[in-house]
């Protein structure tokens, strides 16, 4: 059933890679209908994985080095929710997809890399051993790579794409160095087998923190949190199919489902869950900021992507494991519902610019419920389904007042910039030429669909605690003393949203303008790491070329003539290149002479 | 028994010598048959030597002169397979720039001959004139396109390079004969002790270093590879490069384990070094080529953690890392060999929308600068990850820090190539030649072997740390 | 009768000054001229070696030596022939083509 599930994309991605140009726009249809059929594997896997067992089957894969590496796959509650979530979206983006990519050039090779992606993360979702996960977690960020620059000729497409590929990599450093430093410490990857490990004390002090810390590093990475986010508004530039599927409901989750994956680790470790809270709760906060002032539609979509990762993460951090899943799961469908409403209205108003749209409303009549469904749900206002996660999360926090302000201050900035991009976009007068309509109905179906989960997934609370929480016995706590607190809020964003932008012809900036500034920079942090990595390795690397060829030169003639000018008085002497080349090999090996018979 | 275990070293020798002969009475059209003859000897020579290791030959021959023993074995495996996949790319490369010789053929299989005996012997009288057989007909490889003024220039500077390090070499040893009494590698190192000695087995690590292109050894390596013609580059990046961190390592660990802290210090930072230039340097560059001698230079610094850590398992891991890194770095030069015209067209920019042009050239490239940057499925990731785990559990994990870090920093200059592969948009040019039969064979090969490895490494892993249980 | 170490004195003059030939000579002759320096200083040295120590091997070496130097040196006029051809110098600081 697990083979089902993770091999059928991958039988999709074979046949499109064999036949896609042949099968031309039958390729989409072929590989919508392989992902859908894994879905009925998933309620099998579900019935097969009840609350509490875990299911491991590996095969030796590297039996030399330490101890043995296995390929195989884990199916316990965890992964089997995930998978699901992975099947679901993609299935439902792929079916809009058939619409919204019509007459794309490529239109076989953007399924084929689809169904890769999807094989990568079920692959990633079911990975029993760390170096399989980091296998299928290299691939997925790979596919990414290559959809983030789907439209090759926009040179925008291809640095955003570069751009994701190095920031994310430079948090993969971290998670593989947390893998060599597990793998020296214990002799296993297998994830059960550390996890108990961890969690029976064996496995404690610096290389404990210190490996959940490096774990965690590579989360930031893949989930864009603070101080690794740079790369998640511009991979906007994909496809907003793309948008959907990867960069908000799966792939960017999967941060999340690492630490998920990796819990005992990072709870026996009080650090690590509170650099976990930290972390979650101001990315929370600066993207929500971010989101505020941020004019095109999908960019501020992605900042709310980034914004609800950290709640997630903070979720994690302050011990609401079940919440902090349940975000993600609620957050993958109606994320994925505001992207797929945000392509409607780029499709319609053939614009991103949210100051370009508004009144579209009318043009509208599905999508823009369907946007409200999503910003209700996002705002956390009952009974949509972000309020059974967002608001245990923040009530998880109320001992710490860091974090519940945090907390409290990102949901009133979420409800603020979402129903500003919901006002401009579609209430008031159309500020510009708006040719299209509603899509066709591959592109409705799913629309519905998301927008009936992202109205009903919250209610089924009570069973996904006890379906996968780690104490199901002790009740989800959906209503608490802050519970009105944070609705107050939430509405009072609602409220200022309606009161600045909706009706208002065009946007001023409404911040005081120095704060406005600092966000629509975001906050400097691409500037400063260019500045800070960016531009010093490129130094670096001049600096190693300089040295490595005129440098050598220079110093060489140098000695040349101040040997000459002893005997024959001052004359210019100009050796080859190839002669300096052998005369640093020479001052290599007496300085090697020099270091040695120190160290002797 | 002694010409018996050899033969495979005999075929190859006879083969060249058959292939020099033949040249001069062969008319000018039938001279591809001359490549096919060398590619038949090589691919016996390969055989036989295959069929060694597999039965695990030990054999000490006249007096110990040579051992054959599974390390030999191995690398004699490397250099045969190593330099097959070359002949098979230079037989179009040669005919199109109108220098399909068989001195080409001859002088290769002459290197290949130096380079596996050079790996199989333990006596320094024997490892030099190996040596030098390797060096000399890689010197006359290099300059082989005499029309080309570049490819003069790439030979002088190997040549200059090469001769001086020789020299080195040879002076060391004669300090080491002086002070030992012998040139047997067994009975060296034990006598060798004493500052005098420490300057022997520095000169004598410089003439090996040399031909791995480690820092700062490395000054050559550049315009060597990107003057040579493109196969040769390939051959003098991978199976020279192999050969002589085969002996390096012999040399080390049988001969002077007594003075072991010392040399891992100093192999640790030239390896370290190596890294962070190779890296550093390869950013910078427009020309694919220089790139990849940039790159290369950095992967002869991932090697070398081996020697740094001197373990078992690390020695294992750089055998492992060796053998499929002849296949991404020939791969990586074959497909430049393609490219290339007379006037130029390695840089960046002509790779542009390559995929659209050649899409089989441009997906086996992508194949192996993404092992090559060490990306899962690749054998190049299995590679690092048993490098840098062997110098975690040897006590040099900043070592292994230093190699994940760099690695990164490498990750912007190959992926900057896929981007001009894939995403370029494809200036109207002439297509590139048709690959030929032998061609495709060497390419596609390299392309299977990168990722069969990256995928079941187990079987070579397991191969190399056998290898290396005869060493001592 | 000179000692060993007179032997070995004049063999590490002769490698440092062909050294000093071959790196800082202006045309390529006289750098090959340098390299030969340097490689009979070793082989001065193995001869020394020998002779001293009673043992033959290195006698044999430096046979091996001269022979290889030979071809060394063939080898290295080729090339300088057939650059000469194509640039028409052997002035070491022409040779220039391949930079970064």
């Amino acid at each position: 059933m697990v083979l089902a599930v993770w091999l059928l994309p991958l039988a999709s991605f074979l046949i499109l890679l064999a036949a896609g140009r042949r099968l031309g726009h039958r390729s989409g249809v072929v590989s919508s209908v392989l992902t859908g059929l894994t879905l009925p594997g998933v309620v099998a896997l579900l019935a097969a994985a009840p609350a509490g067992t875990t299911r491991l089957a590996a095969w030796p894969w590297l039996g030399i080095l330490g101890h043995g590496l296995s390929l195989g796959w884990l199916v316990d509650p965890l992964s089997v929710m995930m998978a699901g979530v992975v099947a679901l979206v993609s299935t439902l983006v792929q079916v809009y997809s058939l619409a919204y990519m019509k007459g794309d050039r490529d239109f076989p090779v953007f399924f084929a890399e689809i169904s890769l992606f999807t094989f990568a993360m079920q692959g990633l979702v079911f990975a029993p051993d760390l170096l399989q996960l980091f296998i299928f977690w290299e691939l997925v960020g790979l596919c990414s790579y290559l959809l983030i620059g789907f439209w090759h000729t926009r040179p925008a497409a291809a640095r955003a794409a570069t751009k994701a590929f190095v920031v994310t990599r430079t948090g993969d450093l971290g998670l593989l160095a947390g893998i060599l430093l597990l793998w020296s410490a214990t002799g296993t990857l297998n994830i059960p087998r550390l996890l108990a490990l961890a969690g029976s004390g064996a496995l404690g002090g610096w290389v404990l923190t210190g490996s959940a810390l490096l774990v965690f590093a590579g989360a930031v990475g893949k989930s864009a949190q603070f101080p690794l986010h740079t790369w998640l508004p511009d991979a906007m530039e994909g496809p907003t199919p793309i948008s959907a599927l990867i960069h908000a409901a799966t792939m960017v989750a999967a941060g999340v489902y690492l630490v998920a994956r990796m819990y005992p680790l990072f709870a026996a470790s009080p650090t690590a869950l509170e650099v976990v809270a930290s972390i979650g709760a101001l990315t929370a906060l600066l993207a929500a900021g971010m989101g505020l002032v941020e004019n095109e539609l999908k960019r501020v979509v992605a900042y709310s992507t980034m914004s609800q990762l950290g709640y997630m993460m903070l979720g994690l951090g302050t011990g609401a494991y079940t919440a902090g899943l349940f975000q993600l799961f609620n957050h993958a469908f109606f994320k994925s519902l505001l992207f797929l409403a945000a392509g409607s209205v780029i499709h319609a108003a053939d614009t991103h610019d949210l100051r370009r749209m508004g009144g579209l409303a009318r043009r509208l009549p599905l999508s823009a419920p369907a946007f409200l469904a999503g910003a209700l749900a996002l705002g956390g206002i009952p009974p949509f389904s972000g309020f059974f996660s967002k608001d245990p999360i923040i009530a998880a926090t109320a001992h710490q007042p860091a974090l519940y302000a945090a907390a409290l201050a990102g949901a009133l900035l979420t409800s603020l910039y979402i129903f500003r991009a919901y006002f401009l976009v579609f209430a008031g007068t159309p500020r510009g030429e708006h040719p299209g309509g509603e899509g066709s109905s591959a592109m409705r179906g799913p629309l519905w669909i998301l927008t009936v989960l992202s109205l009903g997934s919250g209610l089924a609370y009570h069973f996904f605690h006890r379906y996968l929480g780690r104490h199901p016995a002790a009740p989800y706590p959906v209503w608490s003393g802050s519970t009105w607190i944070t609705l107050a809020v939430s509405g009072t964003g609602i409220l200022l949203a309606w009161l600045l932008f909706a009706n208002r012809p065009v946007e001023r900036p409404r911040l005081a303008a120095p704060a406005h500034r600092l966000l629509a920079e975001r906050f400097y942090l691409d500037q400063l790491y260019a500045g800070t990595i960016v531009r010093p390795i490129l130094a670096l690397s001049r600096a190693a070329s300089w040295l490595d060829r005129r440098a050598v030169d220079g110093l060489v003639n140098g000695l040349a003539r101040m040997v000459m000018s002893f005997g024959r008085g001052l004359r210019r002497v100009e050796v080859g290149r190839a002669q300096s080349y052998a005369l640093a090999a020479f001052w290599g090996l007496a300085l090697f002479i020099l270091l040695l018979e120190g160290v002797r | 028994m002694n010409l018996a275990a050899l033969l495979p070293a005999e075929i190859l020798a006879g083969t060249a010598l058959a292939v020099l002969l033949a040249d001069l009475f062969l008319p000018h059209r039938d001279k591809a048959y001359l490549g096919l003859l060398s590619a038949a000897g090589l691919a016996a020579a390969l055989g036989g030597t295959a069929r060694q290791l597999a039965a695990g030959l030990h054999a000490s021959l006249w007096g110990g002169i040579f051992l054959l023993d599974p390390f030999a074995l191995f690398f004699q495996t490397i250099v045969l397979g190593a330099a097959l996949l070359v002949l098979g790319v230079s037989l179009p490369y040669l005919e199109r720039w109108g220098r399909d010789d068989g001195e080409f053929y001859a002088l290769l299989l002459m290197a290949v001959l130096g380079a596996m005996m050079m790996v199989a012997s333990r006596n320094f009288l024997e490892i030099y004139v190996a040596m030098e057989l390797l060096s000399v007909s890689s010197y006359a490889l290099a300059g082989f396109l005499r029309p080309d003024p570049r490819s003069g220039e790439a030979a002088l500077k190997y040549y200059l390079q090469g001769v001086l390090a020789s020299a080195a070499l040879l002076y060391g040893i004669s300090l080491l004969y002086g002070l030992s009494g012998s040139l047997d590698l067994s009975v060296v190192g034990a006598r060798s002790a004493g500052s005098l000695g420490v300057v022997a087995l520095v000169l004598v690590a410089g003439g090996f270093a040399l031909k791995i292109a480690a820092v700062p050894f490395h000054m050559w390596a550049p315009d060597t590879y990107q003057g040579a013609p493109a196969p040769v580059a390939a051959f003098l990046s991978t199976a020279s490069k192999a050969a002589a961190f085969a002996v390096l390592a012999r040399v080390l660990l049988t001969a002077f384990p007594a003075a072991q802290g010392p040399w891992q210090e100093l192999f640790a930072v030239v390896a370290a070094a190596s890294m962070a230039l190779g890296n550093l340097a390869a950013l910078g560059q427009r020309n694919v080529r220089r790139m990849l001698a940039y790159s290369s230079i950095a992967q002869g610094g991932y090697v070398l953690i081996a020697l740094a850590v001197a373990t078992p398992t690390a020695v294992a891991a750089s055998l492992f890392y060796l053998a499929v890194y002849v296949f991404m770095n020939v791969g990586a030069f074959s497909v430049l060999s393609f490219l290339a015209g007379p006037t130029g067209g390695e840089e960046l920019a002509d790779l542009d929308g390559l995929a659209e042009r050649r899409p089989a050239l441009a997906l086996a490239l992508a194949v192996f600068l993404i092992s090559l940057a060490g990306m899962p499925l690749t054998a190049g990731l299995m590679g690092k990850l048993y490098l840098f785990y062997a110098a975690v559990q040897g006590g040099y994990a900043w070592l292994a820090l230093w190699g994940v870090v760099f690695t990164v920093v490498s990750y912007f200059y190959y992926f900057r190539v896929l981007r001009h592969l894939f995403w370029g948009t494809a200036p109207p040019r002439p297509a590139a030649p048709a690959a030929s039969v032998p061609a495709g064979l060497a390419l596609g090969a390299a392309t299977l072997a990168t990722v069969l490895f990256g995928v079941f490494p187990q079987p070579l892993l397991q191969l190399a740390l056998h290898s290396l249980g005869m060493l001592r | 009768m000179p000692s060993l170490g007179d032997f070995l004195a004049v063999g590490a003059g002769l490698f440092v000054l062909g050294l000093f030939g071959a790196l800082m000579k202006r045309t390529a002759v006289a750098v090959l001229m340098g390299i030969e320096l340097m490689l009979n200083a070793a082989n001065l040295n193995l001869v020394a070696f020998a002779a001293f120590s009673g043992r033959i091997s290195g006698q044999i070496f430096a046979l091996f030596v001269i022979a290889l130097a030979a071809a060394e040196v063939a080898v290295g006029l080729a090339i300088l022939l057939s650059l000469f051809r194509s640039r028409a110098t052997v002035r070491m600081d022409d040779i220039d083509l391949l930079k970064g």
